[in-house]
């Protein structure tokens, strides 16, 4: 019986406190009953192996004192699955935003590999910080459902209006937008403090034309204005035609500022007194890069005309699929 | 004849989930005579219903806490044993639970007999 007690002994440790004496009792008694049962069968004491064998089919201690106890669960079957895709999401952003970080970072400094591989290294803690706040998250979520009754209040007249297939939008591509222009931002944000983002090793001789500094806001706000939309095609991942029309007006503002920036007629100035070296003539750098820049505003004002033209295509089509809808036999408007 | 799936993962986890509800209220009705848990599992094996002790016993607590059982310590062959037999509560469930296996019963056989 010495086995027995060693078992009821390890058995003992995993449970609660105030439950140990009573269950350890009960179980202490069935256990020998069993074995009681067993030599009557048999008509002799049960050898050691026989007893471990009666103990072994009982379960480990661990398990068995876990099944004493009140189930308990963090995070519950209606959120598990939603729990998992908030998860692979949040994992997948931020090693976005750590490789966004480790690409600009080294580019900035002047040990890029180095800086590179530590800005890497930083993704394990970032993960676990997204891993730790998403499952506090979710089961806050859980706990508030479970008092609440979440579940009994919803109203399905709240769910969203009817998209078809064709007007969602990649999230994924969303979310690619989104970090791009966040990290656009951050580019701009530091150019006036350091010219040689913008410029390069041009920035000695060259700096940007007054222009710029009229343009510098707009473009900040309208960049701003391009992540928040972006961030709403991730929450949202749907066309509605409030979205075409913020599009419309974001491609616009691009427009307007292009052309805004074009009527300066130059774009880089040299510096007072920079002299180019290795025989090169400043004055025809500064052409080559102003040519440059006049090429680029054109481009920049094609692709807005075109994401115009689209956004217009998009609008339209709605209203003809709308327009289908409500005429078909019990169609209800999308 | 079908052949046997027991083993096969999935087949068992069907079959685990539909003994679970059953054994309840096999619990409860064999609890209608006094019984403690090593002779309560000894009755069910024999009726066809084998459960392990890790699950039994555990069981028979929730029930009781639940206040569908209810206890007593006493001796029995100079050793004491806790003695399980159903509620006043208990018995009005295994009523109700019973009327609902048959309900179910006799749902399936209509669905089958289609």
């Amino acid at each position: 019986m010495e086995l027995l007690e060693r078992y009821l002994q390890a058995v003992r440790f995993f449970l609660p406190r105030h439950q140990q004496d009573d269950i350890i009792r009960e179980l202490s008694e069935n256990l020998v009953s069993e074995m009681e049962d067993r030599e009557e069968a048999c008509g002799r004491p049960l050898t050691a192996d026989e007893e471990a064998d009666i103990l072994r089919r009982h379960g480990h201690p661990m398990l068995v004192a876990g099944r004493y106890q009140t189930r308990q669960q963090l995070i519950g079957p209606a959120f598990f699955p939603i729990y998992v895709v908030a998860l692979k999401m949040g994992l997948g952003v931020a090693l976005l935003v750590t490789a966004v970080l480790a690409i600009v970072g080294s580019m900035l400094t002047g040990d890029p590999v180095r800086h590179f591989v530590e800005a890497l290294m930083a993704y394990p803690g970032r993960a676990l910080m997204v891993f730790a706040w998403t499952t506090l998250s979710f089961a806050g979520l859980d706990y508030a459902q479970s008092r609440l009754k979440l579940g009994h209040t919803w109203d399905p007249r709240t769910l969203p209006k009817l998209v078809r297939r064709e007007h969602w939008t990649s999230r994924a591509h969303s979310l690619f937008e989104l970090l791009f222009t966040v990290a656009c931002i951050a580019w701009l944000l530091l150019i006036p403090g350091d010219p040689h983002l913008l410029l390069g090793p041009a920035a000695s001789l060259l700096e940007l034309a007054p222009v710029w500094r009229l343009a510098y806001v707009p473009i900040l706000l309208l960049m701003a204005a391009a992540a928040a939309l972006s961030l709403t095609g991730v929450l949202r991942p749907y066309w509605t035609p409030a979205r075409s029309f913020a599009r419309i007006g974001q491609h616009a503002g691009t427009l307007a500022i292009v052309a805004i920036v074009h009527r300066a007629g130059e774009w880089v100035v040299a510096r007072p007194a920079a002299v180019a070296t290795d025989g090169v003539s400043l004055d025809r750098l500064v052409d080559v890069i102003n040519k440059g820049c006049e090429i680029g505003l054109a481009v920049t004002a094609l692709i807005g005309l075109i994401e115009i033209g689209r956004e217009v295509h998009r609008l339209r089509s709605r209203q003809r699929d709308a327009i289908a809808l409500n005429s078909a036999p019990g169609g209800r408007s999308a | 004849m079908a052949t046997s799936l027991a083993g096969d993962p999935a087949f068992d986890n069907l079959r685990l989930e539909l003994r679970r509800g059953f054994l309840t209220v096999a619990v409860l009705a064999a609890l209608r005579t006094e019984q403690y848990g090593y002779t309560l599992r000894k009755l069910l094996a024999e009726h066809g219903l084998a459960i392990d002790e890790s699950t039994l016993y555990p069981l028979l607590r929730r029930l009781e806490t639940q206040g569908l059982l209810v206890s007593e310590w006493r001796e029995e062959a100079r050793r004491n044993k806790r003695f399980y037999h159903i509620s006043e509560q208990g018995a009005q469930v295994l009523a109700q639970l019973l009327a609902e296996s048959r309900s179910i019963d006799a749902a399936l056989r209509g669905i089958l007999a289609e």
